[in-house]
């Protein structure tokens, strides 16, 4: 059964459902490409699966020992990439169906800020504060490819996995082919420097025409993916501990999904840029991670408690 | 391969074997069967094995043959068969007399078929004669016959025959280690003068031979130390004392300084009497040849001379090495050792060449091998042996050799905490040496703690020396101490002396030692408890205390005693501290000459420590000396006497400034730091962790309402455009991943405690290291949209007014679900800021006030700082409230009222419309929403009247609406909710459960 996403659905989301498996703060959660399954890490170095069709949480890891953020699923059904917050900023390659690794990706010498999967490929970005960005493919443990920049760098896959964007320093997004990436940007935005912030986050939207800029202070931009042309600002969202919130689309790309550090989730309309609504579930904490299910009508937020949220109103 | 000099194996080896030169205890027996199957391919090294093997306890060897000695055995009597070494062959028969078998044994391989051939080899004279024993005495096994007692026989008979067959073994060792380690020449060459050479050596050690073996097997267990102390003992005569001079001026030279060991060098032979003895057979080559040669020459000239003689040899001397690294022929080393001769300014240094090589030969195989070769040989073997001591040592000593250190330390501490108790131990010692069993030493160990205390030393030692009276089998172990004295005597009479000496020296070292003051002091059971643990280490002290603990001082005063004591030998005293020969010392003998005897041992053992001082440490001067001389001979000494007379041991401590290891470290700042300081960065970071766990379990525990407000189902897809691609679609490890889980089983945990802390490690890969692609951050074809000067766009906070009424009538429609229990609810007063506010709104309750006002007033009431420009919108896109709903949310605004107080500017926009606009009917109809509104007016000064008037009814219909409420909303009172108790209950509007 299918249901349009229109404001008054997205405005009737309420929780339907809570899971407190985690002791600290959840500091990323990532849905699998099918909707089905949503992972998440914590900084308690637990990694939780749920069944986002039954609700669930289907199964927990731990990785104590490396510590675990940015956690992605990848193609494979019970595979993952996750950086690492303790030993060293090794990317390790986790099989959760046998709990064990299968790849370590070393190379990053400082913590990795940004990691993301191509969509339909097996390679994948990621980003460090020792201001490289590195290209890796699954299959190899050496480093593909090798940006070296002047700033924290972010990186984002279109949604067809034919370029990606890397977002420089908080002021210029680079769009490269990924063909022919070894040539440099076919596309450079300069955009206004962020003076208050930094990029902590691009996301491509679904149809591919805009990105979306989360940052770790209180504001969120959106940006022409095709010109670079500025086209929202988002704010009244709270943002007074300097973490990195995550903003995600809705999967029509209608809407904008943030969290906020008073643990409520502020929805705005990409298209006008007004606020749609707050949603507000008590989390105890801030939000960090918000995202909309790909395929179903369900979003996930997450503060040290997981929250899954439903629509309440029938489809008309 | 580089030769292996046998002094140094046995010195390496010395940590697992006993003072005797067997092996010192089960444990042992396992590494040492390790060892031998390792490094048993030299011809040295099984010849120094089998001696250790026969010096060895019965029992012990048993062990060894089990734990896979008896295929080592196999093996190198099958080596020796083929390479027709019938010397070796003879050893090993040798050990195989003493061997306890059994049928079972004798089956494991084919050494009694080897024995059996042997035993039929018409050429093979003793060879035959022993195979052919053996043959017998296995058949007798085999049968079930008295094995016991023919293996019991067969060991008896063996040490009658131990100096022919050690002479035998000596010529042996002597020809074989040139053949292994030096070209085949020089060893035709040098066996031929060995024979001859054999014969007056023999008579040598006949002489020696029953004293002179004693002193052997001393040398033999200690490695390094026995030789030294044999070299001192045999210092003592005549003959020998110039010899072993040599031989400790040898090692002196290894050590240190010349000149101090000049020196020191006579005093040392006047009072190590032993040393000499033993030296002289261990080191029959060096100090025979230098008594043929130089025998009345100058103590000091001949340790000159032995000096550079041991420079060269033992320790590897820089000349030696040099001339040999030169030359590197065996001829060129002969005229080598001419040279050094001379060097050596000896005029017997030429003689002590060849001659020691003929007495090398019979004792000693080590230092036959040198002698023979003479110094040249020397000298080259000298080179390897540094080259296969750097290759042995680190692995033999440094492994096992800190251990023994460290039990040394503790005996010397026990040592010094027995010194008062030292009166009654000397019996309990005697008593204990006896028994041998370990039981024995514990149980009288305990009785004479307690019996020290009570009753003097004196009496028990009479009570005790009555019962052994066994003297025959004791003697033989007695060997290592061979007392000056003795030496001008008989050989035999020399161990009956050493045996006295050290009862003596015992004695005499425990009466100084005040017990009686200590006994009458106390009477406390804790006394007797530390009576009882010194009584422990008087045990060891006999040992020690000869060793370590009695310096040079109390040998001077010792040795008359001793020399005065020539009949107290025949107690073989030092039997019995080995072994259950504690009987055979004499009734008749006094304490008196127990004491005696024990004061030479002590010095005996003394200047045995001090040898090996000496050979250990460069810091021994003067006490060192003595020992380094008698160095050269001991291996040999120990070998021979060994196999005599079976298994002796004695044990030694080292002095206690050896046991002391004293290194100097220069002060790590930062290491410091890490072990007792805690860093300022780390103490902020566990303070912050810390704190944030207790903020983290705090909000858990009380501001965690987080609760599902609807029913979970599954939800609905989203209606959307299919994503242009297939995601994954073009993965490959997809692929692979499937296929692996389908081989791989999954990790089940059904307990959150069986979920490892960590995944399995990934398999090891091996990947071509590939630099990765250098990505460009500049292209100069890429297009650049410099958009820096267009201005991020505002963010617009809310939609546009009109939007919230075309939505409102829907969702007021539509929405019942939440709402409905939106009373029910008990919402928190921040809870639903937004549906407040608009719900307070709608027309119908504020006609005449501006809506965005209220708004803006319930926001300030609601006391929410999160609330900006953009907030109400977000509220008015909330479902509104039904009109309804304002009865029950009178209540709230009680809540407000404290805040409003606190907000004196808040009421203004609404005063003034109700001071003078409104008539106070007006004000009535709001008594509810805004009575208290009417306070900012009051303020003003204006319309007292009115308020006066208004504000009882208000106050009253405040009242009355609480009443109203209270029972309708079923809202807890917050006092309880958070502190469990409401002070105001009487007046509290809210419910109280409880």
């Amino acid at each position: 059964m299918k249901m349009k996403l229109v404001d008054q659905v997205v405005r009737s989301f309420r929780v339907a459902k809570v899971f407190r498996e985690n002791t600290d703060k959840i500091n990323s959660i990532d849905f699998s490409s099918n909707g089905e399954t949503l992972i998440s890490c914590s900084e308690d170095d637990q990694i939780v699966i749920y069944d986002c069709e039954k609700g669930t949480q289907i199964r927990t890891v731990n990785s104590k020992k490396y510590g675990v953020d940015l956690i992605h699923f990848t193609h494979a059904k019970n595979t993952a990439i996750h950086s690492s917050t303790k030993i060293d900023d090794t990317i390790r390659y986790l099989s959760l169906h046998d709990n064990k690794y299968l790849r370590y990706f070393p190379g990053h010498t400082k913590k990795v800020v940004s990691l993301c999967l191509s969509p339909v490929e097996d390679t994948f970005l990621s980003g460090s504060l020792d201001k490289t960005l590195r290209l890796w493919d699954l299959r190899s443990p050496n480093c593909q490819g090798l940006m070296h920049l002047s700033g924290r760098p972010v990186a984002a896959y279109d949604p067809e996995g034919l370029i990606f964007a890397a977002g420089v320093n908080s002021e210029s997004i680079k769009l490269y082919d990924l063909r022919s990436f070894d040539k440099g940007p076919f596309v450079t935005f300069k955009l206004t420097q962020e003076k208050e912030c930094d990029w902590t986050g691009l996301k491509f939207s679904r149809d591919g025409k805009t990105i979306l800029i989360s940052t770790n202070g209180s504001i969120i931009r959106l940006v022409d993916a095709f010109h670079g042309t500025p086209l929202q600002t988002f704010t009244g969202h709270l943002n007074n501990k300097g973490i990195p919130i995550e903003a995600s689309f809705s999967p029509d790309s209608q809407f904008i999904f943030s969290g906020s550090t008073d643990g409520r989730v502020h929805v705005w309309n990409a298209d006008t840029g007004y606020k749609v609504c707050v949603l507000n579930a008590d989390h105890p904490g801030p939000v960090q991670c918000v995202q909309f299910n790909p395929k179903y009508m369900m979003l996930a937020s997450a503060c040290t408690n997981m929250a899954f949220w439903l629509p309440t109103i029938e489809d008309t | 391969m580089p030769r292996i000099d046998p002094l140094q194996l046995l010195k390496c080896l010395s940590v697992l074997l006993s003072p005797e030169g067997g092996i010192m205890s089960r444990e042992e027996v396992p590494r040492l069967v390790n060892l031998m199957t390792k490094f048993s391919k030299k011809l040295v090294s099984k010849c120094v094995y089998l001696l250790i093997l026969k010096s060895t306890d019965d029992t012990l060897v048993d062990m060894f043959m089990a734990s896979g000695g008896w295929l080592l055995i196999h093996t190198w009597l099958q080596e020796a068969m083929a390479s027709s070494n019938w010397n070796l062959v003879q050893e090993i028969l040798e050990l195989l007399l003493v061997t306890p078998v059994d049928s079972s044994r004798l089956r494991l391989n084919n050494i009694p078929k080897l024995v059996k051939t042997l035993s039929k080899r018409e050429d093979l004279g003793d060879v035959k004669e022993m195979a052919a024993s053996l043959v017998n005495n296995w058949l007798a096994i085999v049968k079930n016959s008295t094995v016991a007692i023919q293996e019991a026989e067969k060991q008896l008979e063996k040490p009658s025959e131990t100096p022919i067959e050690i002479i035998e073994i000596a010529k042996e060792v002597d020809n074989e280690p040139p053949k292994v380690t030096n070209e085949i020449e020089t060893v035709e060459l040098q066996e031929a003068p060995v024979v001859e050479d054999v014969p007056s050596k023999i008579e040598v050690e006949d002489e020696d031979s029953m004293s002179t073996g004693m002193v052997y097997k001393i040398t033999v267990r200690d490695g390094k130390q026995v030789i030294t102390k044999l070299g001192t003992s045999e210092e003592l005569e005549e003959k020998h004392i110039i010899d072993e001079s040599d031989g400790s001026d040898k090692i002196l030279d290894k050590k240190d300084d010349m000149k101090e060991n000049k020196e020191t060098k006579p005093k040392t032979l006047e009072l190590k009497p032993r040393s000499n003895s033993s030296k002289s057979k261990s080191s029959s080559s060096s100090s025979s040849s230098k008594k043929s040669s130089s025998s009345t020459s100058s103590r000091s000239s001949s340790s000159m001379s032995t000096k550079d003689k041991e420079k060269r040899h033992s320790s590897s001397s820089r000349h030696s090495s040099k001339s040999s690294s030169s030359l590197k022929d065996k001829e060129k080393s002969r005229k080598d050792k001419e040279n050094d001769k001379d060097k050596h300014k000896n005029n017997g240094s030429v003689k002590h060449n060849s001659s020691g090589g003929n007495k090398s030969s019979s004792n000693s195989s080590s230092r036959e091998k040198d002698k023979k070769d003479s110094k040249e040989s020397k000298d080259k073997q000298a080179d390897k042996d540094k080259d296969t001591l750097a290759k042995i040592k680190p692995v033999t000593l440094d492994k096992i050799g800190r251990i023994p250190k460290k039990i040394v330390s503790s005996d010397e501490k026990d040592v010094e905490v027995k010194k008062k108790p030292s009166m009654s131990i000397e019996p309990k010692k005697k008593a204990e040496d006896r028994p041998k069993t370990v039981k024995i030493f514990n149980s009288k160990m305990r009785s004479t703690g307690l019996e020290e205390e009570v009753k003097p030393p004196p009496p028990r030692n009479a009570v005790k020396k009555p019962p052994p009276v066994i003297p025959p089998v004791l003697p033989l172990p007695c060997k290592r101490p061979s007392p000056p004295k003795d030496s001008p005597s008989t050989p035999p009479e020399k161990k009956l002396r050493i045996d006295f000496p050290e009862r003596a020296g015992s004695i005499k070292l425990i009466p100084p030692k005040p017990k009686p003051p200590v006994l009458l002091e106390s009477d406390i059971f804790m006394d007797a408890l530390t009576a009882a643990t010194s009584k422990k280490e008087p045990k060891k002290r006999k040992r020690r205390a000869s060793v370590s603990k009695e310096s040079p001082e109390d040998s001077p005063s010792v040795v008359p005693p001793a020399t005065n004591s020539p009949l107290g030998l025949k107690n073989f005293t030092p039997a019995n501290f080995y072994q259950d020969t504690l009987e055979t010392t004499d009734e008749t003998e006094e304490t008196n000459e127990d004491r005696a005897e024990e004061t030479c041992e002590e010095k005996m053992e003394e200047s045995i420590e001090m040898k090996v001082d000496a050979t250990n440490s460069d810091d021994v001067s003067e006490i060192s000396e003595p020992s380094t001389r008698t160095n050269s001979d001991g291996l040999k000494g120990v070998l021979v006497y060994l196999k005599r007379k079976g298994p002796k041991r004695s044990v030694r401590w080292k002095e206690e400034r050896d046991l002391v290891e004293v290194k100097y470290f220069e002060l790590d700042e930062t290491e410091r730091i890490n072990v007792s300081r805690t860093n300022f960065t780390d103490m902020a970071k566990l303070e912050m962790t810390n704190e944030r766990e207790a903020l983290l379990g705090r909000k858990l525990m009380n501001e965690d309402l987080m609760e599902p407000t609807t029913l979970w189902r599954i939800p609905y897809i989203v209606d959307q455009s299919e994503l242009p691609v297939q995601p994954g679609c073009k993965s490959l490890e997809k692929d692979i991943q499937y296929a692996r889980e389908k081989n791989i089983l999954q990790a089940l945990y059904f307990n959150k405690n069986l979920i490892p802390d960590t995944p399995a490690e990934p398999i090891f890969e091996t990947h071509a290291m590939v630099d990765p692609v250098i990505i460009p951050l500049e292209d100069a074809e890429s297009q650049v949209y410099d958009l820096r000067n267009t201005a991020w766009p505002e963010p617009k906070g809310m939609p546009p007014v009109e939007e919230p009424p075309a939505i409102i009538p829907p969702m007021f429609t539509n929405i019942p679900g939440p709402f409905p229990n939106f009373p029910q609810m008990g919402m928190p007063p921040q809870g639903f800021p937004g549906l407040q506010g608009p719900g307070f709104c709608p027309p119908n309750m504020m006609p005449n006030g501006p809506p965005n006002m209220m708004h803006n007033g319930n926001m300030n009431m609601m006391g929410n700082p999160n609330m900006n420009m953009g907030a109400p919108m977000e509220m008015m896109n909330q479902p509104p409230m039904n009109p309804n709903m304002f009865g029950p949310g009178g209540p709230n605004m009680d809540n407000f009222n404290p805040m409003m107080n606190d907000n004196p500017n808040f009421p203004m926009p609404y005063n003034q419309p109700n001071m003078y606009g409104p008539p106070n009917n007006n004000f009535n109809n709001m008594d509810r929403g805004g009575g208290h509104r009417g306070r900012g007016g009051f303020r003003r000064g204006h319309n007292n009247n009115n308020w006066g008037r208004n504000h009882p009814r208000g106050g009253n219909n405040w009242r009355n609406n609480r009443d109203d409420h209270r029972g309708g909303t079923g809202r807890i009172c917050k006092n309880v909710k958070n502190h469990g108790y409401c002070r105001n209950i009487e007046t509290c509007p809210f419910v109280h459960p409880n």
